[in-house]
């Protein structure tokens, strides 16, 4: 488990352990994560992850070579291991290494993994080390912003659909798809019962309000993830527009959108 | 006694057949359906606009004499995502924890003060969040609360 959460320490970067004034304690813990404090083995825990984590990552101002070198290890060790997250490193990589035709330690795949781990940070990597922090019987620290938020995407629109069943318009329009997915709605289902004088189930629906994302790879943790924003929407808002409703989802294109088949 | 503001893993939500208030925020649900498209093993778990326990620590909250919650029966459903996450995954019983304790008093309650967290989320404040004692959160990560996002208050 100790190894689990040195790999995924090593691919993901988190500018508060970049930041060198973070490695004294703060003065006060208010509105830290608890797991920020002491006094527990879950703090123990945590405190030697984050340690081996600013062990690994430089100062921000460029990629670091302690963190590029420990990329590749982690990512074999991983498959070695057989870490399911470890495959989010890069599954086309993973497949190059597998096959013998990239040397895990050579530059160009250093280079690639390296992209990979800080596109995907906060959702597999620092997800399966959520998960193995909490299996070690504590709370992992929160989860980390993904880094793609400043990419352009198209806003989110809606159609008009002319059946229910969304997998076979979402299946009929991207049969170039060749992988497993799943067809999440981009305005959640659920806002035609919070928010029915807004959307309609035509437009919920509809091809322009759906978005596949891999059953592979971390399926379970931007899943979840995309349903903790989405709460959070909720609970701040009594009432919600047809446009509030679809610039949020905007948002989360933006931010999760590099992960969807086909992306945004 | 410290209060901690404690936001569980969201794993799935109400579903069709659940009986809402819409006319209050959040919504007052009076019977509850619940589908779950997630669970990663927490004995404490959430879907707007609701909080489910684990029966087995809904039996240890109650040994423990904590203050401000009861528990519910609803009916408990799992949806295609989660068959299809889990296909040998078998769900402990969940209760519905209906929390109606006063905040930073009782051990549970629900605070109604706009708070902002450090979270990563898009939406950083709060409203009607979750506040636990920090004994009732020792009790429930003992149990299994690994995914919950806390925060001190």
């Amino acid at each position: 488990m100790g190894e689990e959460i040195h790999l995924m320490s090593a691919l993901f970067k988190n500018p508060k352990w970049d930041d060198p004034a973070a490695t004294t304690p703060a003065p006060s813990t208010a509105q830290q994560p608890l797991a920020a404090q002491q006094g527990s083995p879950a703090d123990d825990a945590f405190a030697a992850a984050a340690a081996r984590t600013r062990q690994s990552v430089q100062p921000a101002g460029g990629r670091s070579e302690s963190l590029m070198t420990t990329v590749p290890e982690a990512i074999t060790s991983g498959i070695v291991a057989g870490i399911p997250n470890a495959l989010m490193a890069g599954p086309r990589l993973m497949a190059d290494v597998m096959e013998g035709r990239t040397d895990p330690n050579s530059p160009e795949a250093i280079r690639r993994a390296f992209d990979t781990a800080m596109t995907v940070t906060g959702g597999g990597v620092f997800g399966a080390e959520r998960r193995a922090l909490g299996a070690a019987g504590g709370k992992p620290p929160p989860r980390l912003p993904l880094t793609m938020q400043t990419r352009s995407v198209p806003p989110a629109t809606f159609g008009r659909a002319t059946s229910s069943d969304y997998r076979t318009t979402f299946i009929k329009a991207h049969p170039e798809i060749d992988e497993d997915f799943w067809v999440h709605h981009a305005v959640p289902r659920k806002t035609l019962d919070l928010y029915p004088n807004s959307v309609t189930p035509e437009e919920i629906h509809s091809l322009e309000n759906l978005r596949g994302i891999p059953l592979e790879n971390n399926r379970e943790v931007h899943l979840r993830r995309i349903t903790s924003e989405w709460r959070a929407f909720y609970n701040d808002h009594r009432a919600a527009s047809k446009q509030e409703l679809l610039d949020f989802a905007s948002h989360i294109d933006r931010q999760y959108g590099h992960l969807f088949v086909p992306q945004r | 006694m410290k209060y901690l503001h404690v936001e569980p893993e969201v794993v799935g939500g109400a579903g069709r057949g659940t009986l809402m208030d819409r006319s209050v925020h959040p919504p007052n649900v009076s019977k509850l359906y619940f589908e779950f498209d997630f669970w990663p093993r927490d004995v404490l778990v959430e879907g707007f606009p609701c909080w489910l326990v684990a029966a087995s620590a809904m039996e240890r909250i109650k040994t423990a004499e904590l203050t401000g919650v009861r528990a519910a029966a609803a009916e408990i459903t799992t949806s295609d995502l989660f068959q299809s996450l889990y296909p040998n995954r078998q769900l402990p019983k969940f209760l519905w924890l209906k929390v109606g304790g006063t905040p930073f008093r009782d051990d549970f309650g629900v605070s109604k003060a706009r708070i902002t967290v450090p979270s990563d989320l898009l939406i950083k404040t709060r409203m009607f969040s979750l506040v636990v004692s920090d004994r009732a959160v020792k009790l429930l990560m003992n149990l299994g609360l690994a995914h919950a996002d806390i925060y001190e208050l």
